[in-house]
């Protein structure tokens, strides 16, 4: 584990909390408007695809202006419609309000996009994404609740002009469905994300990534959802556990741990689920961020957002080469990839070589931070959110 | 129930006619009561019972459908099914399959996918047997768990997987589900021989005589034996290759002068066709013989759930379980002579693995399986009453002493080096030029 002494930032309070009229004043200040919609604001989804963006628009001297609004703000929603040159629905289900809100802004000749950043918007793959997601097959409501959140989003999705999405695996998938182009704006760290990074990466570099001698391999999406993600890394994890008495596991969720691990259970340490701010912090301490993925085509969609997180802090990741992290990731240079085949392989390599990998840690982090920030994405927000289709 | 009445008169006259009727109405819905009762009771047994589904379902558990979910996609997938790939099943067969499935993937662009159905596969296991032969594959390879006990894990299938199965009760399982001409089955032995003649061996019979499925047959021998025994499909659809032993993995080492020498017999009780009992015969008759010298050979027992016994002489034999491949290889150096008994038309691997070592061999005439020394003149083969192969056991053990003559045969062998040039000789389902004929 490295040594940080940089403390958790305390009291975080996530950013998104402005009131409506404040958002509006953004909204409406630049010379082209964009109005994100969004169910309700949360820490995953609307910070990678709706708060981030607007971050990034403010910023920029682009003179596209944002506001990101929800289905609470009422009836003021229809005055954000009216001003809008752009609207972008992010991963809404269908209802009634989504359809007015879309017939409303059509009648006035506005542009609508839809912003979705999994492949959750064809039913014939509801069997597929159950399955990937350990859902329980036999819940009586299980099958009612994904059929229809899917469909829900299929038929928002395809009622828009156009769809943004994090990568061009996951945009061929949206085109094929509905037949309409569909922009690449990849997810990317917010400015608290890259700011508190940057402090952590800084105090581990000033101290020569200096370790305490332990050896943890962080798994950062412990929720059940990817029990079957995980348990793909199990062998190898339990040989590396077996083997070196320093080697550590931390997870951070409420996975529940599978059996093969039970007995290292003094090895391994679970934290709660963290702010995305703090969560850096977490990240930074590990050698290894692990990013193991069942290989389907819902996997095969989702983004690198795992890889650049753990690179900005300076800590190196082995992930499954599905392809936006084959993509990210250079083999050897910026982490590793593993097939399912070669886990055990690759984290002896990682272990082995913990002590030489200054080098690997700092182009990660060069990569991570100059291609996955705002700078780097604003041109691709504003080609998407500009266009008109 | 109400019972009768035995003197009706006497009753009337005791009791009045009202009781009578009475008596007499409650007696009659009484027995249309007890009638109820009984079909009732009859029903609820009859669901109690088992439909003839159920019992079918228990007693061929391993042949329920394999679990799978259509998926629309274009990806092209190479799936091999079987058993298990954890250490200990990853010999002879299920290598081979392995390494066929993984030339396969690469040579039509597809991601190879294995897919197990008793065990949750071993990561580790697949890349040593694939790396130690050297293989790469060129699109990284998935792993799927598919048990065979109803569960929510399934399969997902898209329109370009094809599948290789491993044995007839998987191929079985895949052809509930998968279309037969996506479907070929890699045939390493010929599997009724497992079975008494029953219900085991009469769907074993019904699997490899399917006509609508592509047969890969391990070796020529097994290929013409299931010919000549009337297997029409397999003449009509089915292809063979001769398995490679690559020098990487399987090579001669120089066997230690002067210390004593090794001999592995093949022990394993459970697997019939590996004759357990004869072979102790034969070795402890040859120790009674005096032809083979406790203090010049070292027996060592190498397989599964082997008893611990004692040989003529007070000879103990060392016994050794199921090794890691790389182990098995390294091992292999070590033995100057294999007794490997095998009553099936396979040569199976053992032997070829050891001559292909450097080692001699004596094992067994079956059926067409009369000669091997296509494979190495180092292959002794004898009938397999004990006094034949005690004959064999004597020219198999001064092969052992004359180092020139091993040598020369080693040299001379006709075991195939290279899964490449295997491969060549395989097709599949799926392939153009493979359209059932």
């Amino acid at each position: 584990m490295f040594f940080v002494d940089t403390p958790s930032v305390h009291h975080h309070s996530d950013p998104w909390t402005e009131d409506f009229w404040t958002r509006f004043a953004a909204f409406r200040s630049g010379s082209h408007r964009v109005a994100y919609v969004y169910e309700k604001a949360d820490n995953s989804t609307f910070r990678y695809r709706v708060y981030n963006m607007v971050q990034t628009l403010a910023d920029s001297s682009s003179g596209v202006s944002a506001g990101y609004f929800f289905p609470s703000d009422g009836e003021k929603l229809e005055m954000v419609l009216k001003l809008a040159d752009t609207v972008v629905l992010c991963r809404m289900r269908y209802e009634a309000t989504v359809s007015r809100s879309i017939a409303l802004a059509r009648s006035m000749g506005k542009t609508i996009l839809y912003d979705v950043d999994d492949l959750v918007f064809d039913t014939d793959l509801t069997h597929l994404i159950l399955g990937t997601l350990a859902q329980d097959f036999e819940h009586p409501g299980v099958w009612d609740h994904w059929f229809a959140y899917i469909s829900r989003i299929g038929t928002a999705l395809r009622m828009c002009d156009a769809a943004i999405t994090t990568n061009p695996q996951l945009a061929k998938k949206i085109s094929d469905f509905t037949d309409k182009p569909a922009f690449v704006v990849p997810n990317y760290m917010n400015r608290q994300q890259l700011e508190f990074s940057e402090t952590l990466y800084e105090e581990k570099r000033r101290r020569a990534f200096q370790r305490n001698g332990l050896f943890h391999v962080g798994y950062f999406s412990g929720t059940p959802t990817h029990k079957r993600d995980f348990e793909m890394a199990v062998p190898a994890l339990t040989a590396l556990l077996e083997r070196y008495e320093q080697v550590r596991l931390l997870i951070v969720g409420y996975l529940s741990l599978p059996p093969a691990l039970e007995r290292f259970r003094n090895r391994i340490e679970i934290f709660p689920f963290h702010d995305f701010v703090n969560l850096q912090r977490v990240i930074s301490l590990v050698e290894i961020n692990i990013v193991p993925l069942v290989d389907n085509v819902f996997t095969n969609c989702k983004s690198e957002l795992k890889y650049f997180e753990a690179a900005a802090v300076g800590t190196l990741t082995i992930s499954s080469p599905s392809s936006t992290y084959a993509a990210a990731i250079s083999h050897g240079a910026n982490g590793w990839l593993s097939s399912s085949i070669e886990w055990g392989v690759v984290l002896d390599e990682a272990l082995a070589r913990v002590e030489q990998c200054d080098a690997m840690r700092q182009t990660a982090r060069e990569h991570a931070v100059s291609n996955y920030c705002g700078s780097a994405v604003l041109n691709a927000i504003v080609d998407a959110t500009t266009s008109k289709v | 129930m109400q019972s009768s009445i035995k003197n009706i008169p006497a009753y009337y006259r005791e009791h009045g006619l009202r009781a009578l009727i009475r008596h007499a109405f409650r007696v009659v819905s009484g027995a249309a009561q007890h009638k109820a009762e009984t079909l009732v009771r009859a029903v609820a047994d009859a669901r109690a019972m088992p439909t003839v589904g159920s019992l079918l379902e228990a007693r061929f558990d391993q042949l329920r459908a394999l679990q799978v979910v259509r998926v629309p996609d274009d990806a092209r997938r190479v799936n091999i099914v079987t058993d298990s790939v954890n250490v200990g099943s990853l010999f002879g067969g299920v290598a081979t399959a392995l390494i066929l499935a993984a030339l396969r993937a690469n040579a039509i662009g597809a991601k190879l996918r294995i897919v197990t159905r008793t065990e949750s596969p071993d990561p580790n296991g697949v890349h040593r047997v694939l790396s130690t032969n050297g293989i790469a594959l060129r699109v990284s390879p998935d792993l799927t768990f598919v048990p065979v006990s109803g569960s929510d894990i399934f399969l997902d299938v898209h329109n370009l997987d094809e599948f290789i199965t491993t044995s007839w009760w998987v191929t079985y399982s895949t052809l509930r589900s998968i279309e037969p001409e996506r479907v070929t089955y890699l045939l390493q032995e010929d599997e009724r021989m497992f079975y008494p003649h029953g219900d085991d061996r009469l769907r074993c019979q019904e699997t490899i005589s399917r006509a609508d499925i592509r047969f890969l047959i391990n070796t020529r021998l097994l290929h013409d034996f299931l010919v000549a025994d009337g297997l029409k499909n397999i003449a009509q659809c089915a292809t063979w290759f001769e398995p490679a032993f690559p020098d990487a993995v399987f090579h001669s080492n120089t066997r230690e002068t002067g210390a004593k020498r090794k001999l592995c017999f093949y022990a394993r009780p459970n697997n019939l066709r590996n004759l357990f009992y004869r072979g102790i015969e034969l070795l402890n008759d040859a120790l009674l013989r005096g032809f083979l010298d406790p203090d010049k050979w070292d027996i060592v027992f190498v397989g599964k759930d082997i008893p611990r016994l004692t040989l003529a002489c007070g000879c103990e034999p060392v016994l050794l379980g199921t090794m890691a491949w790389d182990e098995y290889a390294t091992f292999l150096q070590t033995v100057d002579l294999g007794v490997y008994l095998m009553a099936t038309p396979h040569p199976s691997y053992p032997p070829l693995d050891l001559a292909a070592s450097g080692g001699v061999v004596l094992t067994n005439r079956f059926g067409s399986k009369t000669d091997l020394s296509d494979y190495s003149e180092n292959i002794i083969v004898a009938d397999l009453d004990v006094e034949s192969l005690l004959e064999g056991l004597r020219q198999a053990l001064a092969l052992t002493l004359d180092a020139e003559r091993r040598e020369r045969n080693y040299a001379a062998s006709g075991l195939g080096r290279s899964w490449s040039e295997a491969f060549e000789r395989c097709s599949f389902a799926g392939t153009p030029a493979d359209v059932l004929r």
